[in-house]
């Protein structure tokens, strides 16, 4: 039965190729070098700090282990958070197929299935992130051997495969604390809502361990007389789970096969222990399935199942303004981009803070390692571009795309199909500037800079990210795509991909601009002001026009 | 109110409907009956301005719906076959909704809402997500929609589809009150006792092309057939 579903999947990506090979290979490819654009970058960054590391002796050890620890650790939130969104729809959102199977004598595969297609598709952090760490340590190591590099790579794989059965082990038990104590009448928003204050628990909890630690009172790169211990980083990081493969990795470095296999070991254990309590716990499945859908039936039933019938806010008496409303009601609601819109969220700020922490334990090195506050400025600039970038391409440009079931609403009505680009746009540009300028007041109430400063940064990132909206919007109504209302593969397509270039570009310039700008030269600046201002009004000008030409219904 | 002159839609190379020509007067029903691909939802959805017509015209009222579609949509309301809304609106948000879409007065919605909803026996759920709506719930709400805003025109792809006998009969009263105050409805549907009990005029497709079209009793006799023959009956024998 399982071989059967993942050859359903198979033949369902044979069949997306059918139709235009070349172009959505070329995508494939495409998007492959972008990984592997950033891959590289992991590896570079890597790489010098092993060679920083390598030059000064003293540091080595304890500062390769700190990397893994936190590089682990990443890749451990990433792979959690995915896990417990995509987990919990796979395993009770009644979606056709799996209404299906669970309507046949096969219904206990679902579980199984889903643990599977969880850790097959939870890899990518390892591809992204934990092959480029192996390969910079192997680079900057030549003396390790191969069979070293592979353990390690199998400890990470065994933890990524950990973190996916824990997330799927706590989902179901979530589900049923939840239904024990709602004595049986559950509803999948509310355990949605259950889920998303529990990652952002564990992620407090984590946080405020390993904040205890100080990076710069460790690492006092000015006093270093004698090799630095490894003693607190282990003590700070051992009630982790990512020590365990960080151990492993750490090592391979040395050579010190037998001990990384030990440690190879101890991770495969706890990757047992996940997935076993997740196949233990999935005995509860169906009847928390049944009961998740439940909620269905006594709604559909004729009867009173809401206390007071929710009410549309009806702000504004215009069309244009109900569909701005519409898109409020519907993005709020629709639990899977409330929870995307979250774990971006919750990185964005995990960044930020990262940031501030580095910015201010850096400057107080001094001169020595050569960080100015307008340096650290433009990185802040261009790190927050990169994640509205993400905002948009998750959101705003499929926004479209996505309509393409309820699009006969808009199309047969008298609407101008402008007025529903305008929505979209006020919607999406404010919400991103709110995130945004929280995010860039959270970066510069740390750094001290003059005022002026300060007001170049927000006004650059103001612009920037009206700039970034409106590209993805436009892209998204240029070149819509209705063979999938999945906002995640829509965001994989060919434009989808030219929105990653092109904005990876334009947050680069940006960047630049406000290093020159900071540094006196103020020429940039309005170029980089007037080139955004006027490709703003060309696409407001051009794709709503595009938007009326395009015949929604082929679709259906 | 409605004219049809040479329709022409293509998929490709595949014309889904060629060369359709019919009228809808006021206070008429007008059904399109035909086998599964023979174009009818197509000629609706030209008509409701979600396909763009290859050649052709298409007068909603005065208003071509290429030219004018603001205008010509205006006065129609659309009914589709799969009442696909957006899963976290309310049944009563849906309404409210297309109510300002289209231009209707708040206190006019205020007071027309609760009467549609009445039709149906819906009061109770319109606080529901459409997600929690059985089919035919759903199918409920997209008729009373398109009842909101007082079309002169209504556009409508399998009416019964997914109501319960009751809710069935009741749609098909509406639709006869609705002609009989100067409305005029165009019912694309595969059930042919519906379109025998409440169509005036009946047109028969075959392929993208219209075969027949005329009251019962035209057909009868086109199709060579006594007074007591059934829509089936006149149906096989001219779609064979």
């Amino acid at each position: 039965m399982l071989t059967v579903l993942f050859s359903y999947h198979i033949n369902r990506i044979k069949r997306h190729f059918e139709k235009n090979r070349f172009a959505k290979l070329a995508t494939v490819f495409l998007f492959l070098l972008l990984f592997a654009g950033v891959g590289f970058g992991i590896y570079s960054f890597l790489k010098e700090i092993f060679r920083f590391t390598l030059h000064d002796s003293l540091l080595t050890s304890a500062l390769t282990l700190y990397v893994y620890e936190m590089f682990l650790l990443f890749i451990g939130y990433l792979v959690f958070f995915s896990s417990l969104i995509s987990g919990t729809y796979l395993l009770f959102k009644s979606s056709r197929d799996n209404r299906w199977i669970m309507a046949s004598p096969h219904y206990d595969i679902v579980p199984e299935y889903s643990y599977l297609r969880t850790i097959l598709t939870s890899l990518w952090p390892f591809f992204i992130i934990g092959l480029p760490v192996l390969l910079a340590m192997k680079t900057s190591f030549p003396t390790i051997g191969f069979f070293s590099v592979f353990v390690a790579g199998l400890a990470i794989l065994l933890f990524v495969a950990f973190v996916a059965g824990l997330a799927l082990a706590s989902v179901m038990l979530l589900a049923k604390i939840y239904n024990f104590f709602a004595k049986g009448k559950i509803k999948f928003g509310i355990l949605i809502g259950l889920i998303a204050i529990f990652f952002v628990f564990s992620l407090w909890v984590s946080w405020q361990h390993i904040t205890d630690f100080s990076v710069r009172d460790y690492f006092q790169v000015a006093d270093i007389e004698q090799e630095v211990g490894t003693g607190v980083i282990k003590e700070t990081f051992q009630v982790l789970p990512s020590h365990l493969p960080a151990l492993s990795v750490w090592m391979s470095q040395y050579g010190e096969t037998a001990n990384s296999f030990i440690w190879l070991l101890a991770t495969a254990f706890i990757a047992t222990i996940s997935g076993g309590l997740f196949l233990i716990f999935s005995r509860w499945h169906l009847e928390l399935w049944q009961k998740l859908q439940e909620g269905n039936y006594v709604a559909s039933s004729s009867g009173h199942s809401r206390n007071k019938p929710a009410k549309f806010p009806r702000f504004f008496k215009s069309p244009l303004g109900a569909v701005f409303e519409k898109e409020v009601l519907v993005n709020a609601r629709t639990m899977k981009n409330v929870l995307w819109f979250g774990f971006f969220a919750v990185l964005f700020f995990l960044q930020t803070g990262l940031n501030n922490f580095v910015a201010k334990e850096a400057l107080k090195f001094g001169g020595r390692l050569d960080i100015t506050p307008e340096f650290l400025q433009v990185i802040q600039f261009a790190t927050a571009m990169f994640f509205v970038a993400a905002f948009v391409l998750r959101f705003a440009f499929p926004s479209f795309s996505t309509e393409r079931k309820t699009a006969w609403i808009l199309a047969s009505s008298p609407l101008n199909l402008k007025s529903l680009f305008k929505a979209k746009w006020l919607f999406y540009t404010v919400s991103f500037s709110v995130v945004g300028t929280v995010g860039a007041f959270i970066n510069l109430s740390i750094i001290d800079l003059p005022i002026s400063g300060e007001i170049f940064f927000f006004g650059l990132a103001i612009l920037a990210i009206v700039f970034l909206t409106t590209l993805g919007l436009s892209l998204g109504a240029i070149f819509p795509n209705f063979e999938t209302d999945d906002a995640e593969s829509l965001s994989t397509s060919a434009p989808g991909l030219g929105f990653i270039f092109v904005s990876l570009g334009y947050g680069a310039f940006g960047a630049r601009v406000l290093f020159d700008l900071l540094n006196g030269s103020v020429m940039p600046f309005w170029i980089f002001v007037s080139m955004s201002f006027v490709a703003v009004v060309a696409m407001m000008y051009f794709a709503p026009r595009r938007l009326n030409k395009i015949e929604f219904s082929k679709t259906l | 109110m409605l004219k049809v002159k040479n329709l022409t839609k293509k998929f490709g190379e595949k014309i889904a409907v060629g060369n359709i020509d019919f009228e809808i007067k006021e206070g008429e029903i007008f059904a399109l009956i035909g086998p599964n691909g023979s174009g009818k939802t197509t000629i609706t959805k030209c008509i409701a301005g979600l396909l763009r017509p290859d050649s052709g015209n298409i007068l909603v009222g005065e208003h071509n719906i290429v030219a004018e579609p603001e205008e010509a949509k205006s006065l129609e309301g659309y009914i589709p076959d799969e009442p696909s809304v957006w899963p976290s609106i309310t049944g009563e948000e849906f309404l409210y909704f297309i109510g300002t879409l289209y231009g209707v007065p708040e206190h006019e919605q205020e007071a027309k809402i609760p009467e549609l909803l009445s039709i149906f026996n819906l009061e109770g759920i319109e606080g529901d997500y459409f997600e929690n709506y059985s089919r035919g719930n759903k199918q409920k709400f997209t008729v009373l929609a398109a009842l909101l805003h007082n079309p002169k025109l209504l556009l409508i792809d399998e009416p019964i589809v997914g109501l319960d006998p009751e809710s069935a009969k009741i749609a098909q009263q509406k639709l006869k009150e609705y002609a009989d105050k100067g409305g005029s409805v165009l019912v694309v549907t595969h059930t042919l006792t519906v379109a025998q009990n409440i169509a005036s005029r009946i047109g028969v497709l075959k392929e993208g092309k219209l075969l027949e079209v005329g009251t019962m009793s035209e057909l009868r006799s086109k199709a060579v057939l006594g007074e007591e023959a059934t829509l089936e009956d006149v149906y096989s024998r001219l779609t064979k």
